[in-house]
């Protein structure tokens, strides 16, 4: 359906925003999961989890495995990613104004 | 029935199998433990894992997916195969001898045209992104329904040439004093003389005056567009006519070269006509404020 699809692309455009706001400290694939969809943002697994490690080739993040337990891979903000979340977080408040704007009075 | 256990094996055993060969054992490990947690409650874990995505698809969003054809070209890249791949099925039913034949000699190999455009389109997508700057779109006078003159002059003292010899042969031939077996071969039979002959000539000339009005024009005109698809229908009727009522020549030899060439001019003008027709349907859609579509 074109609806669908048309969120899902709107909604693919806030991904790693949201991604790279939950990464200031490390965090775990399934954990990081959680947080979002508590926050109201569920992602799909498939999605989410080879996203992390996209981000990480592209030294967005950094990643570490902790084998105490089961063993896990956390990832964070790598100082690149620092600097690519402060400019993805400030144009996502100048078009959240802007569509703001746009949407006024619009219910 | 497989433990839940087994299923992320059997899962992340397919996926890995896509991946480069440096990402795989990293990749799995780390896809095993998500999995882990993920079906840890699941009462249906091969929904869950069928909702993660098919292998391929899994596997091709942890690096960059290699593109063959770019999305944007794919259209064209269709269009091109599919009229290509017809074209040569149409030829191979004028020269085959069988069904059997067919097949083998123009059926099948016919697929060599969408294999050399995939690596035409690749090696083109390929020099876009290595020099953008060099395929850069550049504006250009557009050029809706002009013609060039001088070719256009040329092309008719070459159709008027090919006419006259065409009508003819024979008699050059006889003239140039060739073998009488030359001039016999390319004799006319006497009723291809009597009825069809006669027919295709005339639409030939019609063709060559339109041909000529055109020319005269500078430039299309939706009239001349129009009688000139209708002067192409009417033509390759009249050369399906030929293909199928008997033979032209006295010679079965050059009857069946001539027939041949008959069937590529008759396969070649219908896909002209198909995309002319489909240019006009466009401009009449686009209406009076796109009328340079109609001569893209």
């Amino acid at each position: 359906m074109v609806g669908d699809r048309l969120e899902l692309e709107l909604r693919r455009g806030v991904v790693v925003l949201a991604v790279l706001s939950q990464l200031g400290e490390f965090r775990y694939g399934y954990e990081l999961r959680q947080s979002l969809s508590d926050n109201g943002l569920p992602i799909e697994e498939g999605t989410l989890y080879p996203l992390l490690r996209r981000l990480e080739s592209q030294s967005v993040l950094v990643s570490e495995w902790r084998t105490e337990g089961q063993p896990r891979r956390y990832y964070r903000r790598s100082p690149a990613g620092e600097e690519l979340y402060v400019r993805l977080r400030d144009s996502w408040h100048g078009m959240n104004e802007a569509m703001g704007q746009l949407l006024k009075g619009d219910r | 029935m497989l433990t839940t256990e087994e299923l992320i094996d059997a899962y992340v055993a397919d996926v890995a199998r896509l991946l480069p060969r440096r990402q795989r054992r990293d990749v799995a490990l780390e896809l095993t433990t998500l999995l882990r947690d993920e079906l840890a409650d699941s009462d249906d874990p091969v929904a869950r894992l069928r909702a993660f995505g098919r292998p391929a698809e899994v596997a091709a969003r942890y690096g960059q997916p290699s593109i063959a054809v770019d999305p944007a070209d794919t259209r064209r890249f269709v269009r091109l195969s599919v009229a290509g791949v017809l074209v040569i099925w149409l030829l191979g039913v004028a020269a085959a001898t069988d069904v059997v034949d067919w097949y083998w000699t123009y059926g099948l190999p016919a697929f060599w045209w969408p294999g050399f455009l995939v690596v035409a389109f690749g090696l083109a997508g390929w020099a876009r992104r290595r020099w953008p700057d060099r395929f850069a779109w550049r504006p250009r006078r557009s050029a809706a329904g002009r013609i060039v003159r001088s070719g256009r002059i040329a092309a008719f003292a070459f159709y008027v040439a090919g006419t006259v010899v065409l009508v003819n042969a024979a008699w050059l031939l006889d003239q140039l004093g060739a073998a009488p077996q030359a001039v016999q071969a390319l004799t006319f039979t006497r009723e291809f003389a009597q009825f069809r002959g006669p027919l295709v000539l005339a639409l030939l000339i019609a063709t060559l005056v339109h041909h000529l009005v055109v020319t005269v024009h500078g430039r299309w005109r939706p009239v001349t567009r129009t009688v000139g698809m209708l002067l192409g229908l009417a033509i390759c009727a009249a050369l399906t006519w030929v293909l199928f009522a008997g033979p032209v020549y006295l010679s079965p030899e050059a009857d069946r070269t001539a027939k041949f060439w008959v069937a590529v001019i008759v396969a070649v003008s219908l896909v002209d006509l198909l995309i002319e027709t489909g240019r006009l349907l466009q401009h009449r859609v686009a209406g009076p404020m796109a009328p340079s579509l109609g001569s893209l």
